[in-house]
């Protein structure tokens, strides 16, 4: 395996990641409120809400800010001629090698989120596997996809 | 290029066929809801005779109703040969119109349930190289001279592009009106390319090991465990629950004994499986393709084209290697449904099996050197297992504090089951093939290709880094979905060239 320096995925991806654990924060932080109203209206002991308190500052530490942080900036990726590597994982790291040859269609994707930011994810598909680059800019992402196609169908005649 | 001028329809018999097919999806269900509420309201003879009664008209009307839709729907069901396709058409409101050119066509395969039996028909099943999950069509149940009918076009007309009407008249369902006439020089083609040549047949002493050593137990245990969930409201709880309890307490003993006794006939329910469907199992090939047929009560012939097959492997359960036994499988790209995993040789003296295999495929090298994986990564094997079985043990010999000290026992288990598949893990890479074993219970030797491995992952936890192992996954095309190879815990340096290896044209 060659070991030159991968590609970094977008910064903006981070962002959209974040975003993305931030909501289900605000479903906790909703849930805590709703436990505050619980323990007041009945005269339970109102010290329990900080359990709730804890939970969102925990989440929040390590689903919003650390993990996501972690995740991009281990994630990397290479489009070479022959075949593209990928590099991602959080506690466990994974480095998939998919062959040009291998490749049968990209096809590149966007919800709303990565819309607002003008990323796209690109999605690589073998006969069998489906491999995602998240949140590439717009125009590169058009780019590597008709690269890819490209090379791929190149690496096929030669077999 | 041939057309042919009639239209052909389904044996008529498919009405009854496919009207008795949604009877017995039903009865069960309906006998079971029957006989569960009258145990619950503790029905009288009068009252259950009534409750049949109705259950029974219930039947007669469905039953007159789907004959009545499986007429209409045989009815305007047509299928012809026209243009080197396989044309057919069905619906009522909607048309439905399917065309198949015949070399899209890559392979058709044959069941016969029971009641296809009766009137000696076939389902015809046809698969295409399209991606979609199910077969591409069907016949429901034509004759068996039809079914061969159909086969007959489809070699003939990718074997010579025939110009000119074929030799062969059909009646209206589609069977040949008289014996199949070939011509000399097709008759020495025949011969020489494609002419069935014997693989494997199953005799009657390894059909009995495969049942005994079977280890579809655990299926049952759990198509028992779906079906009891399914019926979970409809059980008298309160009622079960005494009786469980006074039960359990005439005696440890005797709750053993009803476990064993479970075990036993689920085991014996396993033995009786595989006797009905490995019945009379026999492989067969001719120049691309393999055919297995097989069954007892219903009967399959699954057609598998060599030039779909992924890859190989060889399957030991514990049992059966002791006795030295082994299944062989194999993976292939084509197929309904999720993967497509075939049994060719589903029982084989090991050392008896790789002539055939090397016979039939050429490619393959399955007698390579291995490699063991280095030492250092042998506790990887069975640490893991920590993470449940530490919260297990801690639980258990907390609330059943004598009796719950025994998940102690778990520590020695998992370690030496550590050992038993660190033992088992080897691996080969050369020139174009990559072989790995390794197991959980069943030892699992695949065989690959290069150009057939779709993917290649390298997986490494900050521990593995430390100590330079790591899990290499290797992506293989089964049916619609992957089967993953492992070499697991590979040192990191031949990991890479394994990876490097893989890179390379």
């Amino acid at each position: 395996m060659s070991t030159e320096q991968l590609q970094k995925i977008n910064r903006k991806g981070l962002t959209v990641w974040r975003i993305h654990s931030g909501l289900s924060t605000l479903f906790l932080v909703m849930g805590t409120i709703a436990l505050f109203f619980i323990l007041k209206k009945n005269e339970f002991n109102i010290n329990y809400v900080w359990i709730g308190i804890g939970l969102v500052v925990l989440h929040l530490l390590l689903f919003v800010i650390i993990f996501p942080y972690i995740r991009w900036k281990r994630w990397g990726y290479e489009v070479r001629e022959a075949e593209i590597e990928i590099q991602r994982g959080l506690f466990i790291v994974k480095r998939t090698l998919i062959p040009m040859a291998r490749v049968q269609h990209v096809d590149t994707t966007q919800g709303p989120l990565l819309r607002m930011y003008g990323v796209a994810d690109l999605t690589i598909s073998t006969a069998a596997t489906v491999h995602i680059i998240p949140a590439i800019a717009l125009n590169e992402a058009d780019e590597l996809r008709r690269r890819i196609s490209t090379l791929a169908r190149m690496a096929k005649d030669d077999v | 290029m041939y057309n042919s001028n009639e239209r052909y329809k389904l044996h008529w018999a498919t009405i009854f066929v496919s009207s008795l097919r949604l009877l017995r999806e039903m009865i069960l269900p309906i006998v079971v809801l029957i006989a569960l509420n009258a145990f619950k309201d503790g029905l009288d003879g009068r009252g259950f005779l009534i409750m049949a009664g109705f259950g029974f008209a219930g039947f007669a009307i469905l039953f007159i109703v789907s004959v009545l839709a499986n007429f209409i729907r045989w009815s305007r069901f047509t299928y012809w040969f026209e243009e080197d396709e396989l044309r057919i058409e069905s619906g009522l409101f909607v048309r439905k119109k399917r065309y198949i050119p015949f070399e899209r066509i890559q392979s058709l395969n044959y069941t016969e349930p029971l009641a296809h039996r009766i009137f000696s028909l076939v389902k015809v099943e046809i698969e295409t190289a399209s991606g979609s999950g199910e077969a591409e069509a069907a016949l429901p149940a034509v004759s068996k001279g039809a079914a061969e009918a159909i086969e007959y076009f489809i070699q003939e007309s990718k074997k010579r592009r025939i110009i000119g009407p074929l030799p062969l008249r059909l009646n209206e369902v589609g069977e040949p009106l008289h014996p199949f006439i070939l011509d000399a020089e097709m008759e020495a083609e025949e011969l020489s390319q494609d002419h069935l040549r014997e693989v494997y047949t199953m005799t009657r002493k390894d059909l009995v090991i495969l049942a005994v050593t079977s280890s579809s137990v655990g299926v049952i245990l759990s198509g028992i465990l779906i079906f009891t969930t399914q019926f979970i409201d409809l059980i008298p709880f309160d009622f079960l629950y005494t009786q469980v309890f006074t039960f359990i307490r005439s005696g440890l003993t005797m709750v053993l004994l009803a476990v064993f006794g479970a075990l036993f006939v689920t085991w014996l329910l396993s033995i009786a499986l595989t006797f009905i469907s490995y019945h009379q199992f026999r492989v067969t090939r001719d120049h691309n393709n393999l055919f297995m047929t097989r069954g007892l009560i219903e009967k399959k012939k699954v057609t598998v084209p060599l030039s779909r097959v992924q890859s190989i492997e060889i399957l030991e359960n514990p049992f059966r290697q002791w006795f030295g036994y082994c299944t062989i499988v194999l993976h292939s790209a084509g197929g309904a449904g999720e993967s497509s995993k075939i049994a060719i040789f589903p029982l084989v003296k090991k050392n008896a099996a790789y002539e055939p295999l090397a016979e039939i495929f050429p490619d393959l090298h399955f007698s390579s050197p291995l490699k063991a994986v280095p030492r250092r990564g042998k506790h990887f094997f069975h640490r893991i297992q920590y993470f449940w079985a530490v919260p297990v043990i801690a639980a258990s010999s907390y609330w059943l504090f004598p009796y719950g000290l025994f998940a102690l026992l778990l520590f020695p288990i998992i370690i030496l089951h550590g050992r038993w598949k660190f033992k088992t893990a080897r691996y080969a890479y050369e020139e174009q093939q990559l072989t790995t074993v390794y197991r959980q219970i069943t030892k699992r030797t695949v065989y690959v290709l290069r150009p057939r491995i779709q993917s290649l992952t390298l997986r490494q936890s900050y521990f593995h880094q430390r100590r330079q192992v790591g899990t290499i996954l290797c992506y293989i095309k089964s049916g619609m979905t992957y089967t993953v190879a492992k070499i697991p815990f590979i040192g990191e340096k031949e990991a890479k060239q394994v990876m490097e290896w893989y890179e390379h044209k």
